[in-house]
């Protein structure tokens, strides 16, 4: 199964979606992500199956937690 | 000795056990960098900030990203003063006014940054109202409002103030350092406000932490600039809340006191406590006016009196009762402007500020040492 992670704006939300996605019941757990991914530098992001992808966002949308782009395997540590 | 501790303006003491054990815990098990990494004990840290913040984002009707970590309310209230204020603007604060508003507020003045006043606070909502109305000026961009006074029970009605504010356009600023934890404080009905609210207080965590509560309007620019573990190659502080305003590592065991003792005094209830504390001043009034001779200043209905005696300075009764064990304190606590206001700035006065934790036999033991005293 492959795994996504969902860039974050910051750890507060990263911790907030992390919460999100356990509450669905989606296995998911707050990565750094390499500074290069982004313009500005060290980030946070959320790592799930990517198959739960788009349920997730939903629910992130739902909630107000703002998230950035979605990347695939490699880019995080 | 056996110590009757009567001081809960100043801190609350004793802290409650699940306090103790909250912050010893975090430094065992939780002992990483919150938001700096992404490690087990990092991990564990930022959850319980997280969690810490939910929290408080339950216990003030706000979401916990507006919940900003400070040092305590004097950081929370400079933070949100220097950073709402901008130059050429006239400020607008209240006559009962601790230093931790009062010098921040002087020395934008003395920066040639902002301009003040005062505004009279010491009668009716309605007075209060008339008189910031009276005192606003075209340049008057910011009000601040002391929630309840450190030298009394005296209690702002910051949400009308709020909605004055929001009428006009204003930013508020509420000192909430002695009504956190014992006055409902609904982010919800202030809207346009920072409140800033200390730990170790009402709320009955560890020094060292405090809040600032930001409705989804206020601008707060940062008052510290430093790693906030994103966005590290911009060059200023990131424009996420609450990233942005907690430059540097942020103390969790203090935080997990914090997220313990709010527990504790939600568990307990607000206005439990708060009728606890008003029934043992109640007592206490009672109790100085069978012994005689004490003035009383100031709203008194509350957990905060403020009296003198005419035989004895408060300083001296402060002292003969520190002798017997029982803190109290004595002088200005910190607040010129609310003794002048007062009429008790050439003295001071004694504070008794009551507790959760107090007892009736608290009250009977203070009674019995002033009348031995005066």
């Amino acid at each position: 199964m492959s795994e996504c992670v969902i860039t974050m704006k910051s750890q507060t939300n990263a911790e907030a979606a992390r919460r999100t996605a356990s509450g669905m019941r989606i296995a998911a757990r707050v990565v750094s992500v390499d500074p290069h991914v982004t313009k500005h530098g060290c980030s946070f992001g959320l790592k799930t199956s990517c198959a739960e992808l788009d349920r997730l966002k939903r629910a992130l949308d739902q909630k107000g937690i703002a998230y950035g782009e979605v990347i695939g395997r490699g880019g995080f540590t | 000795m056996n110590l009757v501790y009567l001081d809960h303006a100043a801190t609350s003491w004793p802290k409650p056990p699940s306090v103790l054990r909250a912050a010893e815990n975090a430094m065992i098990t939780a002992g990483g960098n919150p938001g700096r990494g992404a490690h087990p004990l990092s991990e564990a840290a930022e959850e319980l900030v997280y969690a810490c913040r939910e929290e408080a984002a339950e216990m003030f009707c706000t979401v916990p990203e507006r919940v900003v970590f400070t040092a305590g309310a004097t950081h929370a209230l400079n933070t949100a003063i220097r950073g709402l204020v901008t130059p050429g603007s006239h400020i607008l604060c209240d006559n009962f006014c601790h230093n931790a508003v009062r010098r921040c507020v002087l020395a934008l003045v003395d920066e040639g940054i902002a301009s003040a006043d005062h505004y009279d606070a010491s009668g009716t909502e309605e007075e209060t109202l008339d008189s910031l109305e009276e005192n606003l000026r075209p340049e008057t961009t910011l009000v601040i409002a002391t929630h309840q006074s450190n030298i009394c029970s005296k209690t702002l009605p910051v949400e009308r103030i709020a909605d004055f504010c929001t009428c006009r356009g204003l930013f508020l600023v509420i000192d909430a350092a002695q009504s956190g934890g014992r006055l409902p404080v609904s982010m919800k009905k202030l809207p346009n406000s920072a409140v800033c609210l200390p730990g170790h207080k009402g709320l009955c965590g560890p020094a060292g932490v405090g809040m600032l509560l930001l409705s989804k309007e206020m601008p707060v620019r940062p008052l510290l600039f430093g790693g906030a573990g994103i966005a590290s190659l911009d060059r200023g502080m990131p424009e996420e809340l609450p990233e942005r305003l907690e430059a540097g590592t942020l103390p969790v065991p203090a935080i997990a006191g914090l997220l313990a003792g709010m527990r504790h005094v939600r568990a307990l209830g607000i206005d439990a406590i708060r009728a606890w504390e008003e029934s043992l001043s109640a007592e206490f009034t009672a109790g100085l006016g069978r012994i005689g001779g004490f003035a009383l200043h100031g709203e008194t209905r509350g957990s905060t009196v403020s009296f003198t005696h005419p035989s004895r300075s408060p300083a001296k009764i402060g002292t003969a009762l520190a002798e017997r064990g029982i803190c109290v304190r004595t002088g200005l606590h910190c607040a010129p402007a609310a003794h002048r206001t007062l009429g008790t700035e050439s003295s001071g006065t004694v504070r008794v500020s009551f507790g959760a934790s107090n007892t009736r036999s608290d009250v009977a033991g203070i009674l019995k040492a002033l009348a031995s005293i005066v």
